[in-house]
């Protein structure tokens, strides 16, 4: 069996223990071989992700800014994660027995690093997660055929602070039954004061019906398979998205027909998938306050990448 | 006979004397400090072998990697990656 050099002399620096400590926390392999600077530099290279992500959750939602400010910058600590424990290893096995002890050079010093590290980026992920931008992934085909059962999608919570839904918005808002999961995601249909009339498939706001136009079937060559009713693109307001009737769900002619004026402060919201979502034809309206955030981006698209990116109707 | 008779009284007081509590407790002390002796003379020889192989390096990395991975394992967590 070959042996490890022996660690007898305390100024040594031995390159598996720089790998280690690198290990545990980036940019304390680099400290312990007397490079402080750069270990700094790679040790809080972790708050690169939440400020980026910050800065992403301001801009108008864009491709570059889901790869430049999202995307990359999670791939860009997670390289230069492993680069500073080759490069600790590397730095630790040229100096060798040639290195002079530096003030820093204690073990309290690095194990008070290490821990920090292991709590500050999960903090400021906690941060993130509860004020900037919610990842959820979706289990249900409520919202098909724009969103489909297990699409990963990233929902700015920045937004839902600055504005009030506006019809055509995606959100994902607090579940008011008690039954289900913790959140939902629907579309705003009608805004407060709006009054809705729900006959069927035939919706109405404020007297005006909303048009509806057959999507080609060309154009979901990408998701064929997964949808499985009549694809309508629908105009509401300005805003134009796809919506599904029919398919193995009941029939609309089994939900009630509904008429509701909308109170202040809150909206009506739907599933695109019209026959298999439970919304506010069950539950009602729901109130602003309610809403977490709105739908930015598909950045992990249960079927075809060409889907990936922003969502867009 | 009788001497038959006088080794089994000699037997039989032998076997009715009751062994010191002071004595047993020593010996069941020594016993104990023998295993514990053991045992670490177990760990201390582990010890050496693994500091003299290239395992202690590998050993050190690899729990080094698991813990400095939570921070990523989380933020996959938090991306609905990784599910617990």
């Amino acid at each position: 069996m070959a042996t490890v050099p022996s660690t007898a002399d305390p100024a040594r620096r031995v390159p598996w223990v720089a790998l280690a400590l690198s290990f545990l926390s980036a940019g304390v392999g680099h400290i312990y071989c007397g490079r402080i600077f750069k270990g700094l530099l790679l040790y809080f290279a972790w708050f690169v992700i939440p400020l980026a992500a910050l800065i992403g959750a301001f801009f108008q939602a864009s491709l570059g800014t889901l790869i430049g400010l999202i995307l990359v910058p999670v791939a860009a600590v997670t390289v230069l994660y492993f680069y500073a424990a080759s490069d600790a290893y590397s730095i630790a096995k040229s100096s060798g027995a040639n290195y002079q002890l530096k003030d820093y050079n204690r073990p309290a010093i690095y194990w008070l690093l290490i821990l920090v590290e292991i709590v500050y980026p999960v903090s400021l992920t906690i941060g993130v997660r509860e004020y900037v931008l919610e990842a959820f992934v979706l289990p249900t085909r409520s919202m098909s055929p724009s969103f489909l059962a297990g699409d990963r999608i990233l929902v700015n919570k920045l937004a839902s602070r600055k504005d009030f839904p506006d019809r055509g918005d995606v959100v994902v808002f607090r579940n008011p039954t008690p039954t289900g999961g913790r959140v939902f995601i629907k579309r705003v249909i009608g805004v407060a004061g709006d009054r809705v009339v729900i006959n069927g498939s035939e919706i109405e706001i404020n007297g005006k019906r909303l048009e509806r136009e057959r999507v080609p079937n060309e154009s979901l060559d990408a998701i064929r398979g997964l949808v499985d009713g009549d694809v309508s693109y629908e105009s509401n307001s300005g805003t134009r998205y796809q919506v599904m009737y029919g398919g193995d769900a009941p029939a609309d002619d089994e939900v009630e027909p509904t008429e509701i004026v909308i109170p202040p402060r809150s909206v009506f919201v739907m599933g695109d998938n019209r026959n298999l979502s439970r919304d506010s034809r069950h539950f009602g309206s729901i109130h602003a306050g309610d809403v977490l955030g709105y739908v930015d981006y598909i950045y992990w698209p249960a079927a075809s990448w060409s889907r990936f990116g922003v969502y867009r109707d | 006979m009788r001497d038959e008779q006088e080794y089994q009284d000699w037997l039989a007081n032998k076997q009715n004397v009751q062994p010191s509590i002071e004595l047993t407790d020593q010996i069941m002390d020594t016993v104990v400090e023998q295993q514990v002796l053991q045992r670490a003379t177990l760990l201390l020889r582990t010890l050496v072998w693994l500091e003299r192989t290239r395992l202690a390096p590998y050993m050190a990395c690899s729990m080094a990697l698991l813990v400095g991975a939570i921070p990523f394992l989380y933020l996959a967590h938090v991306a609905q990656f990784i599910a617990y």
